[in-house]
């Protein structure tokens, strides 16, 4: 179930979340667990509200911080498997 | 009948409830009447139930205190009282003003915290723990230092005009008697206060106001380290911030009943949006404790 570039992700609705300081906070309310976002993960956040292409979602954060492609890529695909590990986002 | 107040609602009650002060508030209709009466031996609906609560699909809450009452949190708007017929009138007002207002701040839509808060100026600060941390004996104390109760045990939140304020509870504050003598307020009461079930139970009603209170900051207390030092820090971190705040709510079970940390999610988002919360290690020496008061009286004056 990993997600790859030629993906499309999209963040469960249910999901309660929080824009807090430096980041977000995300509630699920099924396991009632809180999970905490940086400003970077907030950003991914933000653009997964609707089915979103993982490779265009790549390129809109290597525009905008500026980085290595390959590093965001890398960085990017880890946090979407880690969301969907948590049941807090969904691949299509 | 007088009415009552009690955190910002006007309660007309069966039973009288010589702790809380007048309703002086607007001519509205009462917004929690409490009767005496029949209870049911269980809630049909509930979703929750051990040895001496149950809460029902709709928050209904029925506390059982073994030879003093059964409580029936019945509505936002209604409890039902079944005393014990051996039981005093102070034990029977001991649970009511414990876990069954306790049930009503959550059913009637408060963040209901765990703790004490003292009025320092013209803001509030929360001490808030688990029982045995020393609340009410640090409320007890800033009282001593002229500052003024607005809750013992349950300190009410509601986001008011967009700002985190406390709802006064009632002006009672209950102390063991270590904490009693201790502090020496033996020698500044002008009464013997009354001892109901190990605690006293002390009268703070002539500072007492009714104004919800600008929430300045909230204070987790703690045990101190290992090495036995004390400190005075901020939390920092939103996922911190928010886990132990959640940690601290009055009864989460009964949060949990009502649809667990969805329900009073918004509302402590903005509390830590809004409200610095610190946690103190510290140990009970008063003298020590001196500088950190200090601070926080300073803190709140910010």
């Amino acid at each position: 179930m990993t997600v790859a570039l030629s993906d499309m992700v999209v963040r469960r609705k249910e999901v309660l979340v929080a824009s807090l300081s430096d980041g977000q906070v995300l509630l699920d309310p099924e396991s009632q667990n809180y999970v905490g976002l940086d400003q970077v993960g907030s950003a991914i956040w933000k653009r997964i509200d609707a089915r979103t292409s993982v490779t265009l979602l790549c390129e809109e954060l290597t525009q905008m911080f500026e980085g290595d492609p390959r590093t965001i890529e890398a960085d990017t695909l880890r946090f979407l498997n880690r969301l969907i590990e948590l049941n807090l986002a969904q691949k299509l | 009948m007088t009415d009552r107040f009690m955190y910002g609602w006007r309660v007309r009650s069966e039973i009288a409830l010589p702790e809380l002060t007048p309703w002086l508030g607007d001519d509205r209709l009462a917004d929690v009447v409490i009767r005496v009466g029949a209870v049911p031996k269980q809630l049909d609906d509930a979703v929750y139930r051990d040895r001496v609560l149950e809460i029902g699909r709709d928050g209904a809450a029925l506390l059982t205190a073994a030879g003093i009452a059964i409580i029936w949190v019945r509505a936002p708007d209604e409890i039902i009282v079944s005393p014990h017929p051996e039981a005093s009138a102070d034990e029977i007002r001991l649970v009511l003003f414990g876990s069954a207002v306790g049930c009503l701040c959550h059913l009637r839509g408060f963040f209901p915290l765990h703790g004490a808060c003292i009025g320092i100026g013209e803001r509030a600060v929360v001490f808030a723990g688990p029982s045995g941390a020393g609340k009410s004996t640090i409320a007890a104390y800033l009282c001593e230092r002229g500052h003024r109760l607005v809750a013992d045990d349950v300190s009410a939140i509601e986001i008011l005009n967009g700002v985190a304020s406390v709802w006064p509870a009632f002006p009672r504050l209950k102390l063991d008697p270590d904490a009693y003598r201790t502090l020496a307020l033996d020698h500044s009461e002008p009464a013997q206060p009354a001892l109901i079930r190990g605690k006293y139970h002390l009268d703070r009603r002539r500072s007492f106001r009714s104004e919800p209170v600008p929430l300045a900051a909230i204070v987790l207390l703690e045990q101190p380290g290992a090495d036995g030092a004390a400190s005075l820090a901020r939390l920092h971190g939103n996922l911190a911030s928010m886990t132990r705040l959640y940690a601290d709510v009055f009864r989460p079970v009964v949060a949990s009943a009502l649809g667990g940390p969805r329900r009073l999610f918004a509302i402590q988002a903005e509390i830590v949006r809004t409200v610095p919360i610190y946690l103190w290690r510290r140990r009970f020496d008063f003298e020590a404790m001196n500088a950190w008061i200090d601070q926080l009286e300073r803190l709140a004056d910010e």
